[in-house]
């Protein structure tokens, strides 16, 4: 009795179109292609043809013919599209009335994240080497989702990796990953994929630096925002200690980021200013068995460094590094090396001495 | 109207699919053996063996088809889903804030009766459980009864 | 009762003897004859005891003691030492209801080790002074690694004989596409194998360009600091890779088959293909025909899947005219 009363009532909507309106709002909220627009909004607009021609990302005109969409579902997302317009069309006007910051970065996210066509975008598009038209993580609504996206699957793996690789705590305590950090070769294979964590490479693909894509999902001011990346292996052999060392491979410091354009390349960054040391590439050694190399990336408190004395690349502590400089990890990325047949070439490009060999069996 | 619509839509979802498995089912069907199908079916008792053989090991066929939706229905498809759970989500709010209302006026009420006249609130609040509605009680209908009252009417004893 | 009864009677005596023979089985227990010898489980070490690798610290049934750092677990569930040092037994307070065993590698360390710091390990190699078993030692590979070894050289130099090819073909090349006197022709080829590759590979053409030419920089770099270059001779050389890769990026393209072609660029390439629409909507018979003897090629600004399609389209054109003139 009561759901039906409750029910009855007639739902009236305002003719209010804010998820039509670009004056204010940016234009990759909206669908690239007017096709596409059209063959979604079918039946919103209807004085054209498009249901009998099939849905448009069909690309097969076989195919388009035998699809059938399921019956009511256009009439129904007619109704269904101007609930939640109405409702992000309220959200809107509650936004112009706050001043809070995170409140507004909120009220932002929930009046777009319904809106089928950001909902397209998003879902069918490409979200590491992201079209800005199309993806643009400016917007809160595409960071959101792109954190989301991130948290379902790349981050736990990552921070699986790091566990069980013992990436931590073997150089930092430990991480709460908040930024998507990853890493390319392209200068030595030209292999255009970004690594997996955890990943054994060879010494042919690793003998140049990497390429870094790091991308922030939080709300922060990225014209003042700095960044370390350090890449540290702690699997250098100590033969006084009979243990291991850590080495620096590589450190990179003051750099910038875009919330869109974050390869992080030699194009971002000049020798002079940002380069805290030379990437020295891994060429581990015969039987010493597989060595980690862990990328670390830092937020700066401060625009430059403020102590780089204890940069050094053997015996290098970056622990101490991190507390000296404040820096605050934001995320990881780690790859595997071992010694391979190549390893001998990149040491005599390198003009390194001749690696060391240890016997096959610990003793 | 929204639920009404939707309530159609849901309902036609499965059946009007193009690649649902009713059709297929048509073809091959792995149903008991009866008198009918023994002699007048269109399948040999081989082929039956194997689709009998192949139907048991392959659980795909066991479960329904996974709807293939084309990309714009899929996300018209979670437009309205999110909609109707929205929606479903007001009415929810709506309905537990009316309740609580009422509940807060009752207690109200009785608080004040308590302090008035505790003798009535002892009476309201007698436990009235495993009291039942009156049987003879009548109906309320549109027009009368041609028997206005049973007035021979005893209850039945016991 | 006869039956069940032996009358022995021996010859000379003239004793009878009856005996009763064992007609029924002897009662017992049915599970006291099982009891099996002792297993001597228990702790074989105890705290503080030193050990060496594979020694049996603790043999169990069950997991009565977990193993902790650089302790192993057998079938049995037998417990044994990983490393060599100093037996501790503990309690980890991340497990509150298991007990543990350890080995510490030093005796100043206890268990267990406070949760964020960096591990304690040892390296356990040793480092092959002799040089003969040193480099044996280098040269040795898996059985698995040695198989495949020479499937993969083969393949290694086939790759590397194609590359020595395509770098030949772009140095002849270049000549006839462009004036060679502006380029350095071996750093030319060089870099146009290298951007063909990551092009290949599905780079974006300016970050293709940049990276191909930032491998031949680093390369110098490289040899520069090998053979002690002058700071002046790394960056004239440097110098001389930007200005030649700055002259072939604004006089060269590829097409999309990946071959070398004049330059053309993305306005023009949009023009063209504006143009080739128009004309097929206007006269589609003709520039077919055109398309069909090349006089026409649209591989120079079309994509692969573009000018598939287009090929599609044109066929059907010419077929609809050939019917149409039977």
């Amino acid at each position: 009795m009561l759901r039906r009363s409750l029910h009855s009532s007639v739902i009236k909507f305002q003719q209010n179109e804010i998820w039509k309106d670009f004056t204010k709002r940016s234009v990759a909220l909206s669908l690239r292609s007017s096709k596409l627009k059209q063959s979604l909004f079918v039946n919103i607009e209807a004085n054209n043809n498009q249901s009998k021609k099939g849905p448009y990302t069909l690309r097969r005109k076989a195919s388009r013919a035998r699809y059938k969409s399921p019956e009511e579902i256009d009439a129904t997302f007619k109704i269904a599209y101007s609930f939640l317009q109405d409702r992000a069309d309220k959200i809107y006007s509650k936004i112009d009335q706050t001043n809070d910051p995170t409140l507004k970065n909120k009220l932002l996210v929930k009046a777009e994240i319904n809106n089928p066509e950001v909902q397209y975008n998003f879902q069918f598009s490409d979200k590491i080497d992201n079209n800005p038209r199309l993806i643009d993580y400016n917007l809160p609504v595409y960071r959101h989702l792109g954190l989301k996206h991130w948290e379902s699957y790349a981050q736990m793996l990552l921070m699986q990796r790091l566990e069980t690789l013992h990436a931590i705590p073997d150089t930092l305590p430990t991480l709460v990953p908040r930024a998507n950090v990853m890493i390319k070769f392209p200068y030595s294979t030209g292999v255009n994929k970004w690594i997996a964590p955890g990943e054994f490479l060879s010494s042919n693909v690793t003998q140049f630096e990497p390429i870094f894509k790091i991308q922030e999902f939080e709300k922060l001011d990225l014209a003042t925002q700095k960044y370390t990346i350090l890449i540290v292996n702690p699997d250098e052999p100590d033969l006084i200690n009979d243990s291991f060392k850590t080495t620096l491979c590589y450190g990179l410091q003051n750099l910038t980021l875009d919330y869109n354009d974050n390869v992080i390349d030699a194009r971002k960054f000049n020798v002079k200013d940002n380069v805290l040391i030379d990437y020295l590439p891994p060429v581990p050694e015969k039987n010493a068995g597989q060595q980690r190399f862990v990328v670390w990336v830092f937020r700066q408190p401060n625009p430059t460094l403020t102590d780089t004395s204890v940069i050094q690349r053997d015996s290098f502590n970056i622990r101490k590094f991190v507390e000296l400089n404040q820096l605050d990890p934001i995320g990881s990325h780690i790859w595997r090396s071992e010694w391979d047949t190549n390893v001998a070439n990149v040491r005599k490009k390198y003009g390194l001495p001749k690696g060391r060999v240890f016997s096959k069996v610990r003793k | 109207m929204l639920p009404i619509q939707r309530s159609l839509y849901i309902r036609n979802r499965g059946s009007l699919n193009p690649f649902c498995l009713s059709s297929f089912l048509t073809l091959i069907t792995r149903g008991k053996r009866t008198k009918a199908n023994k002699n007048g079916s269109d399948i040999s008792p081989q082929m039956q063996r194997v689709v009998t053989q192949l139907s048991v090991m392959s659980a795909r066929k066991k479960q329904p088809k996974m709807l293939k939706l084309s990309n714009e229905d899929l996300i018209k498809h979670q437009t309205i889903e999110t909609a109707w759970s929205i929606y479903q989500d007001k009415l929810n709010g709506q309905r537990t804030s009316k309740l609580k209302k009422q509940y807060f006026a009752i207690e109200e009420a009785m608080n004040k009766l308590r302090q008035i006249n505790p003798k009535l609130f002892d009476k309201c609040n007698i436990d009235e459980s495993g009291k039942i509605f009156p049987m003879e009680l009548r109906i309320p209908t549109d027009y009368p009864p041609r028997e206005i009252w049973h007035y021979n009417y005893t209850p039945k004893k016991e | 009762m006869l039956s069940l009864f032996q009358i022995i009677k021996p010859s000379n005596s003239p004793i009878y003897i009856q005996i009763r023979t064992a007609t029924k089985r002897a009662a017992g227990s049915r599970t006291s004859m099982k009891d099996s010898a002792g297993r001597r489980l228990g702790p074989k070490k105890y705290d503080g005891q030193r050990v060496k690798v594979g020694e049996i610290i603790m043999r169990q049934r069950g997991t009565k003691i977990y193993p902790g750092e650089y302790v192993g677990i057998g079938k049995d569930h037998t417990l044994f030492a990983l490393e060599p040092g100093f037996v501790r037994y503990y309690l980890d307070p991340f497990h509150p209801r298991k007990k543990f065993v350890g080995v510490s590698l030093r005796e100043d360390i206890k268990l267990p080790r406070p949760h964020f710091d960096p591990r304690v390990r040892r390296f356990g190699h040793i480092l092959l002074d002799n040089k003969k078993a040193a480099l044996k030692e280098e040269n040795s590979l898996s059985r698995k690694q040695y198989l495949v070894k020479d499937s993969i050289m083969k393949k290694y130099n086939e790759r590397i004989e194609d590359r020595l090819k395509l770098l030949n073909n772009f140095k002849s090349s270049l000549k006839d596409i462009i004036s060679v006197e502006n380029v350095d022709t071996n750093i030319a080829a060089n870099y146009l194998v290298r951007l063909r590759m990551l092009l290949r590979n599905g780079f974006l053409l300016k970050d293709a360009q940049f990276y191909s030419q930032q491998y031949l920089k680093s390369e110098v770099d490289l040899q520069g600091k090998r053979e002690q270059w002058s700071l002046e001779k790394v960056s004239t050389y440097k110098h001389k890779i930007n200005s030649t890769c700055k002259y072939l990026d604004n006089n060269v393209s590829f097409d999309n088959k990946f071959k070398l072609i004049n330059f053309i660029s993305l306005e023009e390439k949009e023009k063209l293909k504006k143009e080739l629409h128009h004309n097929l909507t206007e006269e589609p018979v003709a520039t077919a025909k055109k398309i069909k003897d090349s006089t026409i090629n649209p591989s120079s600004f079309l994509s692969l899947r573009e000018e598939n399609k287009l090929k599609r389209k044109i066929n059907s054109i010419l077929q609809s005219e050939k019917n149409a003139k039977v």
